[in-house]
């Protein structure tokens, strides 16, 4: 059995699961350290089960994020660059919104290193200059450390003895290596790995003691946390990988509401009180973004589900002409603002509610909405629906879609080429359950020389490279298979470079 | 974004190249900018831009290659540059020339040698009419240079300054088309770096006051909104080192019954609807997103997006027989004549 817990800013949400069957579901304010609300979930949940049939713990957290948009827990940073003389114009943190830059947190460097696309050396590191850097850093109190190599994700060894020898220098500090966090895009890949070093201080004060709790209550399970693209990771490896974690609520959502309606592919649309999030299921998992991602004004290339927001909720205000659509909301303020509940001002839920076709009753339930008003508010809630998920969708063919969310009534039915689908349970747990689905992933981006390998050669080369990420991150190798696979040849360029990116996924080793 | 706009698809993102040249101004301040009719028959302009694969330039992002690009032309001339220009105002190039320009406390030229992006050195309006493409250098950020002092077209300058930019690690910089003021005002676009700055504006100014972007972009470039509608097919491969294919748009509003096809080759080329050609190469066919009014680049094509066609009269010196030779349909492999589809007169 395996239980999934979503820790939010608000709520914290939980769900026993064994095999394919929900056994039970909880819900609790979260606390402030996460620790104690996670462990009374947990302590809920296993009331009359059996201890040793709990094989994983698996939690989804906001907290991270909030640490890093309040700009607290932020260690001392070191960046080092291995680039020779290349890149040196663009230093790291050029576009970082000044109020982190300016808060004298960072020390950047630049030394010998750095490869081209075809792994030829731009110049070898030096051990020297390693040392003499790790004197400034112990002079300057440095807590975190980023190595970021030229096309390291190309071959990965500068960087590692890099780390070596920091780490021979400076005892055990952390140290990011950026082809273990991004791919190609040297500065959004620095940006993610010095985020990376940033966390790891929040991730030891939110990660390290939830451990404690396993012992407490006297459990076999393994924690494990859940990340960005809807996998998951060892307590370990979030303390070493926290940026990783930054951001796995909306992908929870969506692997949640895939497993309570049994689709495997189509477009999830969760409508909640200020906005609508639109995502696409492809194999159980959410479609990645292919732009650049950005995370409190820092800009970065992770991993991370695709899903479009827009400012459409219950709680839109309605304005008296057209656009009737305000882009605002009433949020949280929806039980003394809306007329529904005996304020002033016009909703979405208002308008439906006038018609009783809310989900839920209203204090207030003589509400006149004009039919004219009424008409026009559906028109325009249905055109910016169907805006949306054209830019969703990646095909003209019909596809199914899971409606979530407390705003779900708002749907217009008669979309073209949707085929919607309600959930009928759980639906207010679905992030909790998507935690407790994870899985564990593999992924290779590299490029490639098509001068001496066949092209046969090059996708197995990655394939092996995929899936050896994935066993080393803890998953069963039986249960390994491969979800994608996709080539890139340089443009501009008579085609002797290719870059290949390759991702698989397991379940968990339990043994 | 102006000069994403001006790019018809191709020429890379202009993003690291903002970032760029937001760096060189702050190191060296801000960047003089001169009209061709200001420059004297002595004046020496040189022409500079990146070469390589964009894919490569977003790992290994260029530095001041530029300047010494053109420190290593001047050095081989014996004359120092007066100015500097680019080669190619679409994309990511337009900015390369600002690099050179602050280091070297020299002004940068109001025009280019394209007016828009095309795939080739070749096809820069300063040798269809009849400028030297040598001698020209080669720079990369390790400090290696490669002179080519003599190629017997501006194809074979091209095909040699690539076989070194792979050497080089296929990021690298290139100084070419050395000029007088007479030759730099006979046969460059001229204003394109002011336009592309009002095209950018003009679609910035749309999005903060939520007013339509496609109205502001034609009073900066005056020219013809072809089609509106949802991209419904894509095809695309990569042959070449080129990304060729066709996008077909279904339309809307006003187009609803009738879909648009545009195929391109890095650049939008030719534009269809129902199969009946309504804008040609060298003539500019733009593809924006509908509501944010955003440069869509061939690679960032995908199905669904809302999209607005642009079509942009090109500059006249694109127009002219000799040009149409080399940038018209027939210079990408049609064989059909260049014809001027656009009802509204030529700026």
């Amino acid at each position: 059995m395996r239980i999934g817990i979503d820790v939010g800013g608000t709520n914290t949400d939980a769900a026993l699961i064994n095999k394919n069957t929900i056994i039970k579901t909880f819900k609790t304010n979260t606390s402030k350290d996460i620790t104690s609300s996670v462990s009374l979930c947990i302590k809920e949940l296993i009331k009359n089960q059996e201890k040793q049939n709990i094989d994983s713990i698996i939690i989804g957290t906001t907290h991270l994020i909030n640490d890093l948009i309040q700009r607290k827990n932020l260690p001392k940073t070191a960046i080092i660059r291995l680039c020779g003389p290349s890149t040196r114009l663009l230093k790291p943190l050029s576009d970082w919104p000044l109020d982190i830059v300016d808060k004298n947190l960072f020390s950047s460097h630049f030394i010998s290193g750095g490869l081209e696309f075809d792994g030829r050396e731009i110049s070898s590191i030096s051990k020297l200059e390693i040392q003499k850097l790790c004197d400034t850093f112990k002079s300057e109190k440095i807590e975190s450390i980023a190595v970021n190599g030229i096309f390291a994700s190309v071959n990965p060894y500068q960087e590692i003895e890099t780390k070596k020898i920091i780490q021979q220098e400076m005892g055990n500090i952390p140290v990011s290596l950026s082809h273990q966090i991004g791919r190609i895009g040297l500065l959004e890949r620095e940006n993610a790995t010095i985020l990376n070093s940033m966390l790891i201080k929040s991730a030891q004060s939110t990660f390290a003691n939830l451990n404690n709790i396993i012992k407490e209550l006297k459990l076999n399970s393994k924690i494990y946390i859940t990340q960005n693209d809807g996998t998951m990771s060892s307590i370990e490896d979030a303390l070493k990988y926290p940026v990783f974690s930054l951001s796995s609520g909306p992908t929870n959502s969506m692997r949640g509401a895939s497993y309570l309606s049994g689709i495997k592919n189509g477009l999830v649309i969760d409508i909640g009180g200020t906005s609508t999030d639109i995502g696409m299921l492809i194999n159980s998992f959410p479609k990645e973004s292919s732009i650049a991602v950005d995370f409190s004004g820092i800009r970065t290339n992770f991993r991370m589900a695709d899903v479009l927001s827009i400012p459409l909720g219950g709680g839109t205000i309605i304005n008296k002409q057209k656009p009737y659509l305000n882009e605002l909301s009433v949020g949280n303020e929806i039980t003394s603002k809306s007329l529904s509940f005996g304020g002033n001002i016009t909703t979405i839920t208002d308008i439906f509610a006038a018609e009783s076709k809310t989900s839920f009753s209203l204090p207030n339930k003589n509400i006149i909405i004009e039919k004219l008003l009424s008409n026009n508010v559906k028109q325009e809630i249905k055109s910016k629906i169907s805006l949306a998920i054209d830019k969703m969708k990646t095909s003209a063919d019909t596809i199914d879609a899971i409606i979530v969310g407390g705003g779900a009534f708002i749907m217009p039915e008669d979309i073209d080429g949707l085929n919607l689908i309600k959930i009928a349970k759980h639906s207010e747990v679905a992030n909790a359950i998507g935690s407790a689905l994870a899985q564990v992933s593999g992924y290779s981006e590299k490029v490639y020389s098509t001068h001496n390998m066949t092209r046969e050669e090059i996708l197995n080369a990655s394939k092996h490279d995929a899936i050896n990420n994935a066993i080393n991150k803890g998953a069963d190798k039986r249960t390994i298979e491969i979800i994608d696979v996709e080539e890139i040849p340089l443009s501009y360029l008579p085609s002797n470079a290719i870059t290949v990116k390759t991702k698989v996924i397991g379940n968990i080793n339990n043994n | 974004m102006g000069a994403g706009i001006l790019g018809t698809g191709g020429g890379g993102n202009p993003y690291i190249g903002k970032l760029r040249a937001q760096e060189i101004v702050r190191q060296y301040g801000n960047i003089k900018v001169i009209q061709p009719n200001q420059l004297k028959d002595d004046d020496l302009v040189i022409c500079l831009g990146g070469i390589g694969a964009p894919t490569v330039g977003v790992e290994k992002v260029r530095g001041d290659e530029s300047a010494r690009a053109l420190n290593e032309l001047e050095n081989y001339l014996g004359k120092k540059a007066t100015a500097v220009i680019s080669g190619e105002i679409g994309g990511s190039n337009s900015l390369e020339p600002i690099i050179a320009a602050g280091k070297n406390n020299i002004p940068m030229i109001d025009g280019d040698g394209m007016g828009r992006a095309f795939p080739e050195i070749h096809m820069k309006t300063f040798f269809i009419y009849g400028v030297s493409w040598t001698p020209a250098v080669v720079c990369d950020e390790k400090g290696n240079t490669a002179l080519f002092t003599k190629a017997i077209s501006a194809h074979w300058l091209e095909k040699m300054a690539r076989a070194v930019t792979i050497q080089m690690g296929c990021a690298a910089v290139f100084a070419t088309a050395p000029m007088n003021g007479n030759e730099v005002k006979n046969t460059a676009i001229h204003g394109t770096l002011t336009l592309a700055k009002n095209v950018g504006e003009a679609v910035q100014n749309a999005q903060n006051n939520k007013t339509d972007p496609v109205n502001n972009i034609l009073q900066a470039y005056p020219g013809k909104l072809l089609f509106e509608g949802k991209i419904s097919d894509l095809a695309r491969s990569t042959t070449d080192g080129f990304a060729r294919g066709h996008v077909l748009i279904e339309g809307s509003n006003q187009y609803k019954k009738n879909t648009l096809k545009i195929e391109f080759q890095n650049e939008n080329l030719i534009a269809y609807i129902d199969n009946k050609i309504v804008c040609m190469v060298p003539d500019l066919i733009c593809i924006i997103d509908s509501e944010t009014g955003d440069p869509i680049t061939t690679e960032l094509l995908r199905y669904g997006f809302r999209v607005s066609v642009l079509a942009l009269p090109a500059p006249e010196n694109l127009c002219t027989q000799k040009a149409l030779e080399v940038v018209g349909p027939k210079g990408f492999g049609y064989d059909f004549e260049y014809e001027y589809l656009l009802n509204i007169p030529r700026k």
